[in-house]
């Protein structure tokens, strides 16, 4: 935690050392992150995905027979001739569950989890102020979405390396791209997957600051990341599509066509920044006027 | 205190209200309409057919409501042959479409795939990325480049009744083999008249079918549009009406809606939304099939373009209402009536009678006495006891009665 308590009484001499000091928030954020990378459970969840691409790739690689287009998963026929698939297959499996239930795991905690220990009041004491506590647990959240999906990605590439060959790397329009430029789309789509995690993570902020048990704000969000996905796939539910923020989830693959198609890219950031700014000003004002008991 | 705690929420509730200013700005931004000169109907036919551009790249939308049941792409059986060409019809999909004449890429984006079609000069290839397939076809010398789907809006104009546009553009014959594209279409009539005469031609002749009116000036991907309006007269016809949008500074159609009679929602258009008139990078119409691919060549030997693509007998099936172009290689098909009202009939053969026995069809079809029927918002099927099937854009009650003549 932050060592920035010193000789600091009374809201105006709060107030006048966080103007002194910005580097209070940068301190914060470092210790949030070292506190957050260090927690057993998240290194438990990014082991977690990581595992997902390995179990595919040495099960593909065990099978007797190839799987043929069209079987399992999109993408799962390509890794027997090129390893790089390894970490698309991956990500469209994990996405839909395995994904998000981290991502409401990291969210879902970040006040809740410290109102559920107790450690809540001590953090507000020092002076770094509600909102940039808020700021500094989204940024968290933020970090953990991106380690989450590079768990992955990395992962996928490394045992698609060790397992199988890597050559040009077919793209959906049939086009073939050099090894090279297909790091550049995997770090691509590493972006979009982490940015279209953000939304949900600020959804999980906002229902983290309702209540002191953490469990209940991981849950909750673990459940709207499913209920988003199920109305996504209502046809009768059309005009709400653009709104959920799981709609653009797959579409990371506009990134693997020829040209790259960005206006999804553009769309899903659009919309994670609505929901990033609606749930972060619900949780303001749930959060700053909090009566933090714990 | 009360305000206090109201304002804690002031940030929300403004993050909400820009939220919703934005999306309804950006909604009305997008229908924004600039007045143009007011255009005759045969004026902004002559447009469109003396239209002339050559290279373009753009996104096309294509959405149907045909009133029948849409299966999820994901959820239907490995799309082959027809199947998957008819499914590319009556879907709604987003495609990007590269044309520099006569070659084209028009790429449909699937979700987590992708269906590519590459014309380059002297091959055709269709791709298919959930397939990881690649089919090439050898064009022949004569193998017309313009009924590739990437001129939907302008196949469709093709394929209006009773001449309607062949007329224009120098008597082609839809779905048989035009050997003009789109540039030199526009210089075939210049002959002895002016386009907007011919059109007007055309328009008196259409006069007793069908009523062409010039619709509100519209926006279509940005760009200002004429639209024209085509109702059928004819009280058979499942058809409401079949408005076209052409770019007012080119001519170039910019969307098709179909709308059927009885239901608000249009039953079939396909639009352009975004547009440039920029040549595309060349490499967009070079296609070598990735490592791993199975490859085809159908039509390898003695490449025959009468039994082109399935996609296009399922395009005949589907437009709405063709003159007899519905080419079965083996069964002839019998015309009956004329314009809007017409009905094709395809006489027994081995394949109608298979196809009889598929379960898909069984559940897509109603029995009706002499037979089954598919009935859609905007095309009935009739498939006869004995074999026979009859299609056209109008009611079963017709089908039947021309079944029984």
């Amino acid at each position: 935690m932050p060592s920035e308590t010193g000789a600091t009484s009374g809201d105006a001499a709060v107030s006048a050392a966080r103007l002194a000091r910005p580097s209070a928030g940068w301190a914060l954020l470092t210790s949030e992150l070292s506190v957050l990378f260090r927690r057993r459970r998240t290194i438990a969840m990014l082991l977690a995905l990581a595992a997902i691409p390995v179990l595919i790739a040495v099960a593909v690689k065990l099978s007797s027979s190839p799987p043929g287009p069209g079987e399992g998963p999109p993408f799962l026929d390509r890794i027997t001739q090129n390893g790089l698939f390894v970490g698309v297959t991956a990500l469209v499996v994990s996405i839909p569950l395995f994904l998000p239930l981290t991502i409401g795991v990291a969210a879902g905690d970040t006040i809740a989890g410290e109102a559920g220990l107790g450690t809540l009041r001590y953090l507000l004491l020092a002076p770094a102020g509600r909102v940039r506590l808020l700021l500094v647990k989204y940024a968290g959240a933020a970090a953990f979405c991106l380690a989450a999906t590079s768990s992955v990605v990395v992962a996928g590439a490394a045992i698609g390396v060790a397992l199988f060959p890597v050559g040009p790397v077919p793209l959906l329009s049939g086009d073939t791209i050099t090894v090279g430029e297909s790091v550049v789309r995997s770090l691509l789509v590493a972006g979009y997957v982490t940015i279209s995690m953000l939304g949900l993570s600020a959804v999980g902020l906002f229902i983290s600051t309702l209540t002191e048990v953490p469990v209940g704000a991981m849950a909750a969000t673990i459940v709207l990341s499913v209920v988003s996905q199920v109305l996504d796939s209502l046809n009768q539910l059309a005009w709400l599509h653009p709104w959920l923020f799981s709609h653009y989830w797959l579409d990371f693959t506009d990134l693997l066509r020829e040209p790259i198609l960005w206006t999804s890219f553009a769309d899903n950031a659009l919309l994670q920044a609505g929901y990033i700014a609606f749930f972060g000003a619900l949780a303001y004002g749930r959060f700053v006027t909090k009566d933090v008991l714990s | 205190m009360v305000s206090k705690r109201v304002a804690r929420w002031l940030p929300a509730v403004t993050v909400a209200a820009v939220i919703a200013t934005g999306s309804v700005a950006l909604g009305s931004q997008a229908g924004a309409v600039d007045d143009l000169p007011d255009k005759s109907a045969a004026e902004i036919l002559a447009l469109i057919a003396e239209h002339d551009v050559v290279a373009f790249s753009g996104t096309v939308e294509q959405t149907a409501d045909l009133g029948i049941p849409q299966v999820p792409a994901e959820m239907g059986p490995p799309g082959t042959g027809s199947a998957s060409a008819l499914e590319l019809l009556t879907a709604s999909h987003t495609a990007r479409v590269y044309v520099d004449r006569p070659r084209l890429r028009l790429q449909v984006l699937d979700r987590l795939g992708e269906r590519d079609l590459v014309v380059t000069d002297d091959d055709v290839w269709f791709y298919d990325s959930a397939e990881n397939a690649a089919t090439r076809v050898v064009v022949p010398t004569e193998m017309p480049t313009s009924d590739f789907p990437d001129d939907l809006p302008r196949d469709l104009l093709d394929r209006l009744p009773e001449g309607f546009l062949e007329e224009l553009t120098g008597g082609k014959a839809p779905g048989a083999g035009a050997d003009e594209d789109a540039s030199s279409s526009g210089l075939a009539f210049g002959r002895d008249a002016t386009p907007v005469e011919i059109a007007e031609d055309v328009l008196a002749s259409l006069g007793s079918s069908t009523q062409v009116t010039v619709g509100a000036d519209t926006a279509v991907a940005g760009r200002s549009a004429y639209s024209l309006v085509l109702t059928p007269l004819s009280t058979e016809t499942l058809v409401g009406s079949i408005s076209i949008a052409a770019d007012a500074e080119t001519g170039m159609p910019l969307s098709v809606v179909v709308r059927a009679r009885g239901q608000d929602s249009p039953a079939w258009s396909m639009a352009f939304t975004s547009l440039t008139l920029d040549t595309p990078d060349p490499a967009r119409f070079e296609f070598t099939p990735p490592p791993g691919a199975t490859i085809e060549e159908p039509f390898v030997e003695g490449a025959n373009h009468e039994e082109m693509a399935p996609d296009d007998a399922a395009q005949d099936e589907t437009s709405t209402a063709s003159d007899g172009a519905l080419a079965g290689p083996a069964a002839e098909p019998a015309v009956h009536g004329s314009g809007w009202d017409t009905v094709i009939e395809v006489p027994a053969g081995a394949e109608s009678q298979s196809a009889l026995q598929d379960a898909l069809l069984m559940q897509v079809t109603t029995e009706v006495p002499g037979g089954r029927a598919l009935t859609t918002s905007l095309l009935s099927v009739l498939m006869t006891d004995d074999g026979r099937v009859l299609a056209g854009a109008v009611t079963v009650e017709r089908l039947r009665a021309v079944a029984a003549e």
